[in-house]
């Protein structure tokens, strides 16, 4: 049975690819190429089957290649990366870092489907696979999961910046860690970090970018979201090229984070925040009551500044920011 | 603040799950913690005198070799990895060098921390959703 991956370069350019040709070039049967693209089109992919002429997919589709990205990566990231991973199904990027280890780090890590992806706290990531962007990347952090604050922060400036070098503007970054356009979600990041007490610890983070977000995926996500394609246009989707771009600039950023902290991103942050000024609310994900008040800022490292009616300041290290209703 | 009033607070702690216990009263302030090792140590700011003489009840080494795990972070305690999912461990579990015991958040930063000694979990210091500080007793295992 062919992979994915495998039949969807041969249908990549949207034209129409009979059986026998797929089969041919595959090296299998015409009904094993029949069963490889209903399988495609149960993952949410549109295909059109015509008798006669074959397949053809709705829309081109840009397969992540590992040799294209590494060529898009600057000599300097090249020169320190020691692994760039492209699978075609994963349980999360995140975790297979973890698995790889600090030994491994700096890596890289992208994939086309996520079977466990994960957005806040155990909800699911949803977003159609050869579509969208998931990809995270490594680091070993010499100072230790103490010295860890405003780095998901950090890692929301610079996927900002990579979008913005694609020419989209008005991205906006919510409190600690979504992307937003216009008030509605592009992308999220998520930093896992293993380490104990005292010891270097490794890092990860992931990111995850709607690209080119499909009907079906709508409904699965609770929230007002955006896709790159709808504020940028086709020009500016080549998945490659933004692959390249996020791991660049996500490694450059952990370098910079590892010497100087979160100082070096606070302000850049800022520029881009989401709510400033705004009247919000703080629900905590565990137990605990909800807190509002305007947002004033961030701390140095990466805190929400929440400012009562009564006039005192709060530090917010946790939970979710919402604005407040009516 | 007077013996007796340490001594309650001794066994308040003893008592309970917790790591700690910190009482300020005008210029008094005392904090008696469970210590990673053998018996129970006891910190005082400004009342060192009798805290020295209130140590002298407590059982020598109550418990053999009670290692705790520390928090290398700020953050939220978290005893599953969703609020739907059991918890990782629970006081009695078996847990192995590398097994998962809980997740540290702060600012969706996810920390899962590791079991650094194999044994049994004698003690789980804190509650789900409860702020942890740098360096505070999460677990003990012996």
């Amino acid at each position: 049975m062919p992979s994915h991956t495998e039949i969807l370069r041969l249908l990549a350019d949207s034209r129409f690819h009979s059986g026998s040709e797929l089969g041919r070039a595959l090296g299998v049967g015409r009904g094993a190429v029949h069963n490889a693209v209903h399988r495609l089109i149960g993952e949410g992919l549109e295909i059109f089957s015509v008798r006669g002429r074959g397949y053809r997919l709705a829309t081109p589709v840009e397969v992540l290649d590992g040799e294209r990205i590494r060529a898009g990566l600057p000599p300097a990231v090249v020169g320190q990366l020691r692994e760039l991973e492209v699978l075609e199904e994963v349980d999360s990027t995140n975790s297979a870092l973890l698995r790889r280890g600090r030994g491994a780090a700096p890596a890289a890590c992208l994939t086309e489907w996520q079977s466990a992806g994960r957005g806040r706290r155990g909800r699911n990531w949803a977003a159609s696979p050869w579509r969208n962007l998931m990809l995270s990347v490594s680091w070993e952090l010499e100072a230790g999961a103490n010295q860890i604050g405003g780095l998901s922060l950090a890692a929301g400036v610079a996927v900002a910046r990579v979008l913005e070098a694609a020419g989209i503007r008005d991205v906006r970054l919510k409190w600690p860690n979504d992307v937003l356009w216009r008030q509605r979600k592009l992308g999220g990041i998520l930093v896992d970090l293993a380490g104990v007490l005292g010891d270097p610890c490794l890092v990860v983070v992931g990111v995850g970018l709607n690209l080119a977000l499909e009907p079906g995926d709508a409904a699965e996500i609770a929230q007002p979201w955006v896709d790159v394609r709808e504020v940028a246009g086709e020009s500016a989707l080549s998945r490659n090229r933004l692959a390249a771009a996020l791991v660049a600039e996500l490694l450059q950023s952990l370098e910079i984070f590892a010497r100087q902290g979160f100082a070096p991103f606070r302000e850049p942050w800022l520029e881009r925040h989401a709510m400033q000024g705004e009247e919000v609310v703080i629900t905590a994900d565990g137990a605990g009551d909800a807190l509002s008040g305007t947002a004033v800022g961030i701390d140095p490292v990466g805190a929400l500044v929440l400012r009562d009616a009564t006039g005192r300041q709060h530090r917010v290290l946790s939970g979710e920011l919402s604005l407040r209703r009516g | 603040m007077d013996i007796r009033k340490i001594k309650k607070l001794i066994e308040l702690l003893e008592d309970s799950q917790l790591g700690e216990i910190e009482i300020r009263q005008g210029e008094e302030a005392i904090r008696i913690s469970r210590a990673s090792n053998a018996a129970p140590a006891i910190a005082a700011a400004s009342v060192a005198a009798p805290v020295a003489a209130a140590a002298d009840p407590v059982p020598e080494a109550p418990e053999a070799e009670t290692h705790t795990v520390k928090s290398p972070m700020v953050g939220t305690f978290f005893t599953a990895s969703s609020p739907d999912s059991p918890p990782f461990v629970q006081v009695g579990s078996r847990v192995s060098v590398g097994d998962t015991l809980c997740i540290i958040e702060a600012m969706k930063i996810f920390n899962e921390i590791e079991a650094d000694k194999s044994g049994t979990i004698r003690a789980v210091l804190k509650e789900n959703g409860q702020p942890v500080q740098y360096g505070e007793p999460l677990f003990a295992i012996d």
